[in-house]
């Protein structure tokens, strides 16, 4: 059965599934449909909630995004994870507590104001639409990579299936389909992830794999990808580039952003008691510490493995992900040294900030392109800033379903 | 034990918790890091163990530390929860 | 895909709630309000498609500016509005506007008008754009305590709701 074939079973049967959830938990009251009747037990609140997390920027592109930072990375891991303390310790309890429906209930109300209401649904909308534009348009890129349609026809696919959850089935079926979600999810994210880990560590466990030897070596991964890294003349992997004060505000803003958006508030408007919010938001955290845990240990192997399956490897014998890309022009290299071999180093690579190409083929059959090559370099190798996200899953193996 | 004891104690644990929480995240995982790189764990640096992995356990516990501490100091003050209020 | 379908309902139910039901249209019935709720989820997905095929920015800058204001406007209201009891409308709405006026125009100086000038060298405290929902954040703090202290005391039914939610 061929690849595309199985994608297509897979997509199917999970739209299916979920559609059919909807149905049978359509809403019939606004109870139902704002905070699914406030019964959802809070183990399927804290899946649901981690689903609800895992978008398109923080699940398989995180991986990406951090093997490309190194140790600045982490401002997106506790960042994104950081904010779920505060949401049990200083918000959710009360919020659930006050027993509305939304975010701008609770203020309109504590406030004794229409005005503070209406602020709060400007800023809540203002929040959500910027939010949302990103996801419709991952949504797309990720249908017409897998199904190969249009961007545009990858957006229309997701609106529908949205629509049918969303609009029949309220907060009660969106719950329901992402504990669905969430299983599905998770297992796909985290049985390549220990498969690459036994590959390169010999450690089946991830996250001790990260800190573990090389197979048939003594030397511990994060050392050898120090050196590589310092080597091919970027700044080494465990270390920060970007200054403290600036990590310490992007952190910052990322857990308190997490505890201040509207989304993630509502989900603990669900469950049927106050203790039961603070226990939800535990779960929640667990269910997202599994993938946020496993995402750095997965950047750092994929990282290793770029870097050697690239490295002065000849064009003709590199890897097939170098050349899709590369078709579809987020990939450019342009042999400047004309010995056949990709030399990727730190750099830019040549003059101007994208590749323009030319129709032609050069010598090895890669694509020319009309930019002048930069001399202060040795950098062969043009990599788009979003290609780290996208192609990661080629470049580690993972199946790439996994977005939808 | 009175409501308002209830909220001091409350108030109390919260400023234990998030000092706990500000330490293992922006203490080692940003300000000490690079002092703790030189200590190591495995094949760890400290400092980017708890950037990348430490501070997310540290997290998780916080909360169910919380969600414990909580379950006791209600016991003590007699209330039962109803549903679907 | 996740994601949207929760940012979708949370537009839809606050559009529905909020601003009809508890604002503009206050005399219609729950299963008006439904259909308002599934109406307003049903637009939302429309613009939210559109804002798909023609996207304004790169995803992430987009998502960045999303938890930037998040943590400069409704989180300070939110942690204000149980943990203090003094805190007045007058100092929440100033609040929120403040973080949201400063957020906003920091980002979109940076990201979309002024892109070049994008670099350490040019932020404020050499905070970039994707921090500066910290910043904004204080902001909104200061302005809402300042402002709050220096207007009228909220009605008593306000502190007996506060002393309600915090028991549990």
């Amino acid at each position: 059965m061929s690849s595309q074939l199985l994608t297509y079973i897979f997509v199917g049967l999970s739209f299916a599934t979920y559609i059919a959830i909807a149905i049978w938990s359509r809403a019939s009251s606004t109870n139902e449909f704002y905070v699914a009747g406030k019964g959802v037990n809070p183990i399927a609140n804290g899946m649901a909630t981690a689903a609800d997390w895992m978008s398109a920027a923080s699940f398989i592109s995180m991986a990406g995004l951090i093997s490309f930072l190194g140790k600045d990375g982490a401002v997106y891991l506790m960042g994104w994870t950081g904010g779920y303390v505060l949401l049990a310790l200083l918000l959710a309890p009360y919020l659930r507590k006050f027993g509305q429906y939304t975010v701008p209930d609770f203020i309109g109300t504590r406030y004794y104001s229409k005005t503070a209401r209406l602020v709060a649904v400007l800023c809540l909308i203002f929040i959500s639409f910027t939010y949302v534009a990103g996801q419709m348009r991952g949504v797309g890129i990720v249908f017409s990579r897998f199904l190969e349609v249009e961007i545009q026809v990858g957006v229309i696919i997701g609106m529908i299936v949205v629509f049918f959850y969303a609009v029949l089935g309220g907060m009660k079926g969106i719950t329901y389909t992402q504990v669905a979600q969430y299983c599905v999810m998770i297992f796909a994210y985290l049985v390549p992830a220990i498969f690459i880990s036994i590959l390169i560590t010999g450690n089946p466990i991830p996250q001790l794999g990260f800190g573990d030897t090389l197979v048939n070596s003594s030397t511990y991964l994060l050392d050898k990808l120090d050196q590589l890294s310092i080597d091919l003349g970027f700044s080494a992997y465990t270390e920060n580039t970007k200054s403290n004060i600036d990590i310490f505000c992007i952190t910052a803003a990322l857990m308190f952003g997490t505890a201040g958006l509207p989304h993630v508030i509502v989900r603990f408007f669900t469950v049927p008691r106050v203790s039961d919010a603070r226990k939800s938001a535990g779960y929640a955290l667990v269910f997202i510490a599994f993938l946020y845990t496993t995402a750095p240990a997965v950047a750092a192997f994929s990282r290793v493995n770029f870097i050697e399956s690239i490295q002065e490897k000849s064009y003709l014998d590199s890897p097939d992900w170098f050349k899709n890309w590369e078709n579809i022009g987020l990939i450019a290299w342009q042999d400047k040294n004309d010995d056949g071999l990709i030399n990727y180093s730190a750099g830019k690579p040549f003059e101007g900030s994208r590749p323009i190409f030319s129709d032609e083929f050069g010598s090895q059959g890669q694509r020319e392109i009309k930019n002048l090559p930069t001399l202060d370099n040795s950098n062969e190798v043009y990599i788009d800033r979003d290609i780290m996200v996208l192609a990661n899953p080629e470049i580690a193996k993972l199946p790439a379903w996994l977005w939808l | 034990m009175s409501s308002q004891d209830y909220w001091k104690a409350n108030l109390k644990l919260l400023s234990v918790l998030l000092f706990v929480w500000f330490i293992i995240s922006f203490g080692f995982g940003i300000i000490f890091s690079e002092f703790l790189d030189q200590f190591s764990l495995g094949g760890f640096k400290l400092g980017f163990w708890f950037a990348q992995q430490g501070s997310i356990y540290g997290f998780v516990i916080l909360i169910f530390v919380y969600v414990i501490a909580m379950h006791f100091l209600e016991k003590k003050i007699g209330i039962k929860e109803e549903e679907n209020e | 895909m996740s994601t949207a379908a929760g940012l979708l309902l949370v537009i839809s139910s606050s559009i529905s709630h909020d601003l009809l039901k508890k604002t503009f249209m206050p005399k219609i019935n729950e299963r008006q309000e439904l259909f308002y709720a599934r109406c307003s989820a049903a637009v939302a997905i429309i613009v939210a498609g559109l804002f798909g095929i023609y996207p304004p920015a790169f995803v992430a800058q987009v998502v960045a500016f999303a938890f930037g204001l998040a943590a400069s406007t409704i989180f300070p209201a939110l942690f204000l509005g149980i943990f203090s009891k003094r805190l007045n409308k007058e100092g929440a709405i100033a609040g929120m506007l403040a973080g949201l006026i400063f957020t906003a125009s920091y980002i979109i100086y940076f990201k979309f008008l002024f892109s070049e000038l994008d670099s350490s060298s040019y932020w404020l405290l050499g905070i970039s754009p994707e921090g500066i929902g910290f910043l904004g954040m204080i902001i909104n703090f200061l302005t809402a305590i300042v402002i709050s202290s220096a207007s009228s005391k909220p009605p008593i039914e306000v502190g007996k709701m506060v002393d309600k939610i915090r028991l549990p």
